[in-house]
Parts: structure tokens; C-alpha cells; sequence
């Protein structure tokens, strides 16, 4: 399920990484961007809940990120772990500007969020929509841990918040994702 | 106990297919490829494409399209400025742009800059006087002798005019018409300067 490794191997990827390093070249950072984004936007895109102004953004910055600390990298890690550890953070940080500017509380305990029951067949198989509809938190876990295929483990050093932390919130999540196909009695 | 409630919750095999069965083919569009370049231009983290020393005006002019992201508003200057690209006609003379930069333009954001410039190279692209130009990275530095000692200096100090961030090509048939050009240039419009000199052809 972890689909960035589906078009680029460990090998290939640290040629493309070991060639922007050294050149710092245009011609090279596309190569790399090509490799990574469709992924990375997909992944983005569901942790944002299909929003795709805030996708651009937080594909952008996680570049731009990216790049100025590429020379921390470590070649044991994936550089798509390291790519999505960067992307949560940023929007993370995107929410929390938001929530900051609408005087919102936070998400990570609120209570669900009242999802749209489904209207027709093709929205009740619509599972995007359902991830979309839940909670920042929620959704975070979810996305990591059924989507993308992380473990607990993991998400709680994404995430900074502990394993516990991350079984409970993918437990709610579930939880609100069967509610809303169970709306219409699937 | 919690912990191993939460264990009990495991998706179920069609469950399971349904998170495999995920669209993956959402695509990025083009255009975030251009924005990303762009930004990280902008912020020195990219070495500048390959240069040559001899660089014609048409590839000057695609150069520095590129470097404006001239394709987010949604044109190339190959397609529509190439015939404003030629070379210029006896009776056409070539002058220079020299952009500096206000402390004004230096804080603004530089995707609405970027756009405002694009519309007024295709403005004057369209009427056939646009020849080339490019925009310089941040820094450089200012050479000079005194009592016949090099001195180096930080360009970016130059604090007469602000920093030189860039510069255009434009014909003219006149120096006047080429002034009637130059006071057009959103550059202005932000507090900066432009040096306006025609090229001397020995």
C-alpha cells in the first residue's frame, strides 16, 4: 500500500537525491519532483480532505522544505516517509493558521463532525468523501494508517502524539467512516 | 483495556478492498511543477538553468519567461512572442532595462509581481519590441581598483539605486519611443528604479 515505492526503487531514488545534492540544478529537482509528487499530492490531497488550493500549497511547501534540508536526509530513511513527514507537518500547521484566524477550537478532541449522509449509489461507494468529512485528527490517522499503510509507530513520530494516542483516533475514525456508509443502510 | 478495544476494531477484508480501491489517480496539475520551481528560484535554492555565453535574444527572452513563470498565465512567449523576439531591424536600435529594486518590491509577494511583469512583456511582446532580458539571482558582488588594490564589495549594499535584480531588451525606433516603453513597466509602479541605455552597436 505504500505507493510511492510503487514507481521509484531505494536505488533509483537515491540516484535522483545524490544528483540534485551535487548539482543543485534545476534539470535535477524536476526529476525528483516527477518522481515523488503524483504520490505525494494524492496523500496530500486525502490529508487535506480534497481541497485542492490546500494541497498545492502544502505540496509546494513540502518542497520547498524539502530542499533547504535535504542535506539531513538520512539515506536509511525513505525519502517518502521523510517527503510525508514533512507534508503532515505543513498541514498541520495549515489547520492550525486556520483555526487561529477562525477562533476555532481544536480538532484533536472535538467530537465528529456531522457527515453528509450519502445521496446516491456512486456517493455511497464514495470513501473519499467519507475521509474527507472527518475531523483533522481523524482523518490524519486514518489516512496514514489504512491509506498509506504506516504503522502506529510511525504515526505517532509524524504526528508527535503517542501509540495510544494514534489507536484511539484510528479507532473513531473507523468508527465515523462505517457510520456514514452504514447511513443509508449499506 | 481501551488499547485492546481499539484492537478489535480491524477493517474487515471489504473493508480492506475499499481503501485499496482508492482513485489513485488524482494528478497534480502541470502548473504545480512551474509554482514549485518558481518559489524555490526565488529563494536561492536552485542553481539557474545552464547559461552560455552566447545566449541569443530569443533564448534570453525563454529564459527569462521561465524564470517569471510566464506559464501560469497561461501563455509561452515561443508561441506568442517569437516574432518580437527577432533581431532587431536597422532601423530599430536595442536598449536595456536596468531593474533595481525598491525595499517596497523586495517585501512584496512575488507570484503577483511575477504576473503583473508577464502581462507587460506580452503587451509589449504583441507589438513586436520585446528582445530578451533576464532576472538576476540575489547577491554579487562590486569590483573596483583603488590605489591600485582590488577592492570587493557587496553588490547588494549599492544603496543609490537598491539592488540591480534584473533587466530587459526592448527596440525602439528612437531612444524617445523606447522612454514611452520604459515608463510603462509595472518596475515603477512598486518605487523602483530603471536605468534606461541604448546598446552602442560598434
Amino acid at each position: 500500500m505504500k505507493i510511492f515505492s510503487k514507481k521509484t526503487s531505494a536505488g533509483d531514488e537515491q540516484v535522483l537525491i545524490d544528483a540534485f545534492r551535487k548539482t543543485r540544478s534545476e534539470a535535477d529537482f524536476r526529476r525528483l519532483y516527477q518522481a515523488h509528487t503524483p504520490a505525494l499530492y494524492q496523500f496530500v490531497m486525502r490529508l487535506v480532505g480534497g481541497m485542492v488550493q490546500d494541497a498545492e500549497e502544502v505540496v509546494q511547501d513540502t518542497w520547498v522544505r524539502a530542499i533547504e534540508k535535504i542535506d539531513s536526509f538520512r539515506k536509511e530513511a525513505a525519502f517518502r516517509t521523510w517527503l510525508s513527514a514533512i507534508a503532515v507537518n505543513r498541514s498541520r500547521e495549515l489547520y492550525r493558521q486556520r483555526r487561529k484566524t477562525a477562533s476555532q477550537i481544536s480538532t484533536e478532541e472535538a467530537v465528529l463532525p456531522e457527515i453528509q449522509p450519502p445521496v446516491t449509489a456512486s456517493d455511497r461507494m464514495d470513501l473519499d468523501r467519507a475521509i474527507a468529512a472527518l475531523s483533522e485528527g481523524y482523518r490524519q490517522v486514518l489516512v496514514l494508517h489504512d491509506v498509506e499503510g504506516y504503522t502506529h509507530q510511525e504515526i505517532s513520530e509524524f504526528l508527535n502524539i503517542n501509540i495510544g494516542t494514534s489507536k484511539s483516533q484510528l479507532f473513531h475514525a473507523r468508527r465515523a467512516v462505517r457510520k456514514y456508509f452504514q447511513a443509508e443502510d449499506i | 483495556m481501551q488499547q485492546d478495544k481499539h484492537k478489535d476494531e480491524a477493517l474487515t477484508p471489504e473493508e480492506k478492498a475499499h481503501f485499496a480501491a482508492l482513485n489513485r489517480e488524482l494528478q497534480p496539475a502541470d502548473s504545480l511543477e512551474e509554482k514549485t520551481v518558481e518559489r524555490l528560484k526565488l529563494k536561492g535554492l536552485l542553481q539557474p538553468a545552464t547559461a552560455t555565453p552566447t545566449f541569443t535574444l530569443p533564448r534570453a527572452a525563454l529564459a527569462f519567461a521561465a524564470s517569471v513563470l510566464l506559464f501560469a498565465i497561461g501563455f509561452t512567449v515561443g508561441q506568442r512572442q517569437s516574432p518580437a523576439a527577432k533581431p532587431a531591424s536597422p532601423e530599430e536600435s536595442v536598449f536595456v532595462l536596468f531593474l533595481y529594486d525598491s525595499p517596497q518590491q523586495l517585501a512584496m509577494d512575488q507570484s503577483a509581481l511575477v504576473q503583473e511583469y508577464g502581462n507587460w512583456i506580452h503587451s509589449i511582446g504583441s507589438s513586436g519590441r520585446f528582445s530578451g532580458g533576464e532576472k538576476l539571482k540575489d547577491g554579487g558582488s562590486l569590483l573596483h581598483s583603488e590605489n591600485q588594490q582590488l577592492q570587493i564589495a557587496d553588490a547588494s549594499q549599492n544603496d543609490t539605486f537598491g539592488p540591480l535584480s534584473g533587466y530587459f531588451l526592448i527596440e525602439a525606433e528612437s531612444y524617445d519611443e523606447a522612454l514611452k516603453i520604459a515608463k510603462t513597466c509595472p518596475h515603477l509602479k512598486y518605487d523602483g528604479r530603471i536605468e534606461l541605455r541604448e546598446v552602442d552597436r560598434l
